[in-house]
């Protein structure tokens, strides 16, 4: 499953959604909005910009990639776009395989994928009222 | 030829449009952002830096890749994904 969305997700709803048979192992990451830049600074909210269809396309890329890689029964990406506050959920992935080291492998490998390849933008907007989009 | 080109990030930002439609002389990907840096000079820094990747069709290229007729060719600035 891959989904981009604006609105929050379940992690319960998605993990229903997982095939499971066969899994010993069900393995999420999930990443949220922090309250502090990389230097620091106080965050007020950020906004997230994406090509939608190309993001969708390296996702499943990702996903087909990770199951292959490390013999997943199933793998899940859902990536939030639009604005966040501080706390709130951002991106979730999830990883089901027989035993627990293939997923918590897995997940580490898609999360990392995803930050290199998915074309995917954030503006961090300040509490002192600055701007910036990040750049890697 | 006609092609769309897609513009994300700070890249719409600076060239305050998401989407336009481009007269390329020329059938390749660098033809397209010469024409590109004529239209928009702002980006010329961006462009000419090596600071943007290329997607045609939602694929990466590089610069030498053929353009076809009414081709989307999108301006990929150094992507933030996932979280910190």
């Amino acid at each position: 499953m891959i989904r981009i969305q604006r609105e929050d997700f379940s992690i319960d709803d998605i993990i229903e959604e997982i095939q499971c048979t066969g899994a010993g192992a069900l393995v999420s990451f999930t990443g949220r909005v922090r309250d502090t830049s990389r230097d620091g600074d106080a965050v007020h909210f950020v906004e997230w910009d994406v090509y939608e269809s190309m993001a969708l396309k390296i996702f499943q890329e990702i996903r087909v990639e990770a199951i292959s890689q490390f013999g997943l029964i199933d793998a899940a990406i859902v990536h939030r776009y639009g604005r966040q506050q501080p706390g709130e959920n951002l991106v979730l992935i999830v990883a089901a395989s027989a035993h627990r080291k293939e997923s918590f492998r897995a997940c580490e490998f898609m999360m990392d994928e995803i930050k290199k390849r998915v074309p995917l933008w954030k503006k961090e907007i300040l509490s002192n009222g600055e701007e910036r989009w990040i750049e890697g | 030829m006609k092609i769309k080109v897609l513009f994300f990030a700070a890249l719409r930002e600076r060239a305050r449009t998401s989407e336009i439609e481009l007269d390329v002389e020329g059938n390749s990907v660098t033809d397209a952002l010469q024409a590109l840096e004529q239209r928009f000079p702002d980006l010329t820094p961006w462009l000419q830096a090596g600071r943007v990747h290329i997607a045609v069709n939602d694929e990466y290229v590089k610069s030498d890749t053929p353009l076809r007729e009414n081709d989307t060719l999108a301006l990929i600035p150094p992507v933030s994904g996932g979280c910190l």
